[in-house]
């Protein structure tokens, strides 16, 4: 005899329930789980582009997402090439946001369309690995 | 003591397997947990552009840019973990996941997705050759995640 967990949501029944969107958490299947999360703060943008890096040691490339707050209170996820936020007339914003990965290391590259300017990083690494 | 709850996969000693990648769950480690979910529509005039600007070079042209956003009001108090959903640009015809770019010789549209403390932002930004007329018509799905980013 096979045992599981499973908690369904209102109204559903746990003892009859076959959708997976019913269900809150069912061992049947897979949690997207977090391996890891972690922030970089006040990094500063000074060149087109500026990279920054941080160590995951994961020793083989994971799942990664992550996001960028602005200077303008906005925060956003990657994009391969972009303008960001805040538009004016001619202004083309702060610069794009890139995110990328390899058995190491999670790179963070920002471009520069004007004056530097300070974004704070908040990365997440999930299970599986890609 | 500390206690601990984990299911692991098929085949896999729950009392001593230690790769995450083996375990269905694990209370070592955070999940990303549902908040909301739902849809936005955003519809433009190419009319409402907020600048133009005439150029020569390769030939004359006239590039129209244009800005429209749409908000959901989230009052989380902090900026989630949030997904978007693209369902049906014109050229693509398909879900695509946020941010969208695209770009040709004298043309651009990014279409992007923003947080703050109590909003998401779904914000069309473009500069078109020639465009200042017709409309666009975009569907968003967003995801929202009860998990704090703490930016």
């Amino acid at each position: 005899m096979a045992y599981k967990i499973a908690i369904t949501k209102q109204t559903k029944n746990v003892l009859t329930a076959t959708d997976p969107n019913d269900f809150i958490f069912n061992s049947s299947y897979n949690t997207f789980k977090i391996l890891a999360e972690g922030t970089l703060t006040d990094q500063t943008v000074s060149s087109d582009p500026t990279t920054f890096e941080y160590s995951h040691n994961q020793g083989q490339v994971p799942t990664f997402y992550g996001f960028a707050l602005f200077p303008d209170g906005k925060m956003a996820g990657p994009l391969s090439s972009a303008d960001y936020t805040t538009q004016e007339g001619e202004d083309d914003g702060y610069g794009y946001f890139i995110m990328e990965a390899d058995s190491s290391k999670l790179y963070f590259e920002f471009g520069k369309n004007n004056g530097s300017y300070d974004v704070d990083i908040k990365w997440y690494i999930f299970e599986v690995p890609i | 003591m500390t206690y601990k709850i984990k299911i692991s996969k098929p085949t896999y000693n729950v009392f001593t397997e230690v790769d995450p990648d083996n375990l269905i769950f694990s209370s070592d480690y955070d999940t990303l947990k549902y908040y909301t979910t739902g849809d936005v529509n955003l519809e433009y005039d190419y009319e409402d552009y907020y600048y133009s600007e005439e150029f020569n070079i390769p030939f004359n042209y006239t590039m129209y840019y244009h800005r429209a956003e749409e908000t959901y009001t989230h009052n989380l108090g902090y900026k989630p973990f949030f997904s978007v959903y693209l369902l049906d640009y014109p050229e693509a015809d398909d879900a695509i996941q946020m941010p969208y770019y695209f770009g040709d010789f004298l043309s651009f549209s990014t279409i992007n997705a923003y947080s703050d403390n109590s909003k998401l932002y779904f914000v069309y930004y473009a500069g078109i050759e020639g465009g200042n007329s017709g409309s666009i018509s975009l569907d968003f799905r967003y995801r929202i995640f009860r998990n704090d980013t703490g930016l």
